[in-house]
C-alpha cells in the first residue's frame, strides 16, 4: 500500500463494523482519518486538541455500546492521558480502540514532545489492556481489526511514515509472536518487536554475510504476549536479542525478560537509550540510538560469539 | 444498620423534601457506621439527588438494549456516599451493600466503581473525567436515536481541573441538548473555600460563553431545584444545559457546615446524630 495506507484500512474497518465510530484529537490531518470521515460523517468527531477528553467521550460512547477508535499521537495519550486511559477506560474494562500515531525513532523528527519513546511501558501496565505495535501494514490492518473486536480497552501502536507494506507475505499470519525466518543450525534469535521489523531482517541479513546464522522472531502484541515461538527458538539458538524502538523500562525486552529469565536464557536488549534522543530523521536517530541493523548485527555476533566459540558457528 | 425504607415513589414536591431529610439521615448513619468518609461533599448533593432521580431520571427498563436509559454519572466522585445512599432508597442496590461502606474489600468503595457495581454508570474519583464520560454517554444516545439523558454532577471545586473546560467546550460544540450538569457550587474543596484557591466570579455565566443553557437555584430547595430543571429541560434549543445549585458542604451538621473540616470529618456522636435525625424529622413535620 502507498503512502495513504492506513486511511485505507480505516476506512475498510468502518464499512465491515458499523458500530465503530472515529475520533480524533486535533491531529486528524496527520492521522490520515479523512477518508472514513468523508465516507462516515455521522460517526466522526473530532473533539480537538484535547486529549484527556477525548478519551473519556471515548469511554462514554463505549458504554452506549460503540466502538470508538481514538487517534492521536503516542505522547498526548500515553503520557497526557494517562489517568483518564486509567480510570475512565481500563479499569472498567471499556471498548476503547487508542490509535497512537507516533512511536519512537519513526516520529522523531519533532523532537522528544512528539517521539514517544516510553509509552509502551506506560499502557501496557494497566491491567486489562491489550498493546499492539505492528511491522508493516498488512499487520497493521489485521491487528486493527483485532482491536475493533476485543470488547475490551487496546492500543495500536504505528509510525506514522513510511510503514512499509508487506515484509512477511502472505504464507505468514499477521500479528501475534511469529517465527519468520528459522535456521537448524542458527546461534541466534533476533526477536523483531514491533515497528523494528525491517530493520532487523536488514540486520538478519548482515549475519548471514558474516556466517552467523540467526532466527527471526516477530512480536506484533506486547501484551498478553504469546512467548512460546520466542522460547521455542531460543532453546535451538541458545540466545535472545530482543531490538525494540521503545526504552527498555517496561518495553518489550522486559516483556521476553519475564519469561527467558527464569529459565536462564542469555538475552541481550537492545533498545532506545535512557536519554532524550536528539530531533531526527528515522535513520539517523537509528544510528544515534545503536539501532541500525549495521550495529544490532555487531552487537548480536558479538554475543553470539562470546556464548559461541567461533569454531562451532563457523564449523 | 439502619433501616432502608423502601422508596416512596415520591413525586409530589412535598414527598421529594421527605425523601431528601430521609436520605440525608442515611447518609449520616452510614458515615457513622463506617467511621470515615467524605461527609461533606456527600451531604451537600442530598436533595440534589433526591431531585434527579427520583423526578426525572428514566431506569432503563427490562428488555431494553443495555445502552439505552438515562445515565447518572457523579464526577465529583467523594460525594459517592450520597449517590449509594440514594440508589439503596431508590431499591437500585440491596440496603445490606450500603450496610458493608468503608469496610475492606467492600463493593461500594470509596469513589464509584462501576466494574463492581453496574448501579453505577461510571467509575469516578479523579477529578474532572466524569463530565467528559458524561459528553460520551450522551453523544451515545443521541447517535442510538434514543431521546435518553445523561445526568452529571460536577463540584465548583472540580472545576479547577482543566479537563472540565474540555468537555463543556465539545458538549456545546457537538449540541448535546440531553446532557445535563449540575454544578454543585459549594464553595468549598478539600483545602478550603474556592474562592481563595482559583476563583472564578462567575462560574455559570462562563458556561453560558462556552454556548450551554444555564440556570441557578438554592441547591437545597426541592421546589426550587425542580422549577429549575424543568425550565433547563423544556428549553428547545440543541444546548447543553447546566444547573448552578447554590449548596452548602456540610449540609444538616451544623458544626461542619461550610467549614473545611466537613471534607472527611470523623463519625458524629451518637447525641450529633440524634439531633440531625430530630431537626430532619421536625423539618418533616413542620415542612
Amino acid at each position: 500500500m502507498a503512502e495513504t495506507g492506513y486511511g485505507e484500512i480505516l476506512l475498510h474497518a468502518g464499512r465491515a463494523h458499523p458500530q465503530v465510530l472515529v475520533l480524533d484529537a486535533g491531529l486528524a490531518t496527520s492521522m490520515r482519518t479523512h477518508r472514513f470521515a468523508a465516507e462516515f460523517p455521522e460517526r466522526y468527531f473530532n473533539l480537538g486538541i484535547a486529549e484527556q477528553n477525548a478519551v473519556g467521550v471515548a469511554g462514554g460512547l463505549a458504554r452506549r455500546g460503540f466502538v470508538p477508535l481514538l487517534h492521536t499521537f503516542s505522547n498526548f495519550v500515553a503520557r497526557r492521558a494517562h489517568d483518564q486511559l486509567a480510570l475512565s477506560v481500563a479499569w472498567p474494562g471499556c471498548a476503547v480502540g487508542v490509535v497512537a500515531g507516533s512511536c519512537g525513532v519513526f516520529d522523531g523528527r519533532n523532537g522528544p514532545s512528539h517521539m514517544a519513546t516510553d509509552d509502551l511501558a506506560a499502557v501496557s501496565a494497566l491491567p486489562g489492556m491489550w498493546v499492539a505495535e505492528p511491522g508493516d501494514l498488512r499487520q497493521t490492518e489485521a491487528l486493527l481489526d483485532r482491536l475493533v473486536r476485543l470488547g475490551g480497552p487496546g492500543y495500536l501502536r504505528l509510525r506514522r511514515f513510511g510503514a512499509p507494506a508487506d515484509l512477511l507475505g502472505e504464507d505468514l499470519p499477521p500479528g501475534g509472536t511469529v517465527l519468520v525466518r528459522a535456521r537448524d543450525d542458527a546461534r541466534c534469535t533476533l526477536v523483531a518487536c514491533g515497528s523494528m521489523l525491517e530493520e532487523v531482517l536488514h540486520a538478519h541479513a548482515l549475519l548471514k554475510e558474516r556466517g552467523i546464522p540467526a532466527d527471526v522472531v516477530h512480536a506484533a502484541v506486547l501484551k498478553p504476549l504469546d512467548p512460546a515461538p520466542i522460547l521455542a527458538s531460543a532453546a535451538r539458538t541458545g540466545l535472545l536479542v530482543t531490538v525494540e524502538n521503545h526504552v527498555a523500562a517496561g518495553g518489550w525486552g522486559d516483556a521476553v525478560a519475564r519469561h527467558a529469565g527464569p529459565r536462564g536464557i542469555p538475552h541481550l536488549r537492545l533498545a532506545l537509550p535512557d536519554a532524550y534522543v536528539p530531533a531526527g530523521d528515522p535513520a539517523w536517530q537509528l544510528a544515534w540510538c545503536g539501532l541500525d541493523a549495521g550495529r544490532v548485527a555487531a552487537r548480536a555476533a558479538a554475543a553470539a560469539e562470546r556464548l559461541h566459540p567461533p569454531e562451532r558457528i563457523h564449523a | 444498620m439502619p433501616a432502608v425504607e423502601a422508596h416512596p415513589g415520591a413525586r409530589t414536591d412535598a414527598g421529594l423534601r421527605d425523601e431528601a431529610d430521609r436520605l440525608r439521615t442515611l447518609v449520616l448513619e452510614t458515615h457513622q457506621r463506617a467511621g470515615a468518609g467524605h461527609l461533606g461533599s456527600a451531604l451537600s448533593i442530598v436533595e440534589i439527588l433526591a431531585v434527579v432521580l427520583g423526578r426525572f431520571f428514566r431506569w432503563r427498563g427490562d428488555g431494553e438494549p443495555a445502552w439505552a436509559g438515562d445515565r447518572f454519572v457523579l464526577s465529583k466522585g467523594h460525594g459517592a456516599l450520597g449517590l449509594y445512599a440514594a440508589l439503596a432508597r431508590a431499591g437500585r442496590i440491596p440496603p445490606e451493600r450500603l450496610a458493608e461502606f468503608g469496610s475492606n474489600g467492600a463493593v461500594l468503595e470509596p469513589h464509584p466503581n462501576e466494574a463492581a457495581e453496574p448501579e453505577l454508570h461510571a467509575s469516578t474519583g479523579s477529578l474532572g473525567q466524569g463530565i467528559s464520560i458524561g459528553v460520551g454517554l450522551a453523544l451515545g444516545s443521541r447517535l442510538r436515536g434514543a431521546a435518553d439523558r445523561t445526568w452529571v454532577v460536577i463540584g465548583d471545586g472540580e472545576a479547577n481541573e482543566g479537563q472540565v473546560w474540555e468537555a463543556a467546550r465539545s458538549a456545546a460544540a457537538l449540541n448535546l441538548s440531553h446532557l445535563v450538569v449540575v454544578l454543585d457550587d459549594n464553595g468549598m474543596q478539600q483545602d478550603g473555600p474556592t474562592g481563595g484557591i482559583l476563583p472564578v466570579d462567575d462560574l455559570a455565566g462562563a458556561w453560558a460563553a462556552m454556548g450551554w443553557r444555564t440556570a441557578e437555584a438554592d441547591g437545597h430547595d426541592c421546589d426550587a431545584l425542580i422549577r429549575a430543571i424543568e425550565e433547563l429541560l423544556a428549553l428547545p434549543d440543541p444546548a447543553p444545559r447546566l444547573l448552578r445549585a447554590r449548596t452548602v458542604k456540610g449540609r444538616g451538621v451544623e458544626y461542619l457546615e461550610g467549614r473545611t473540616e466537613s471534607h472527611y470529618p470523623p463519625p458524629l456522636s451518637a447525641e450529633d446524630l440524634a439531633l440531625a435525625r430530630y431537626l430532619a424529622q421536625t423539618r418533616r413535620a413542620h415542612g
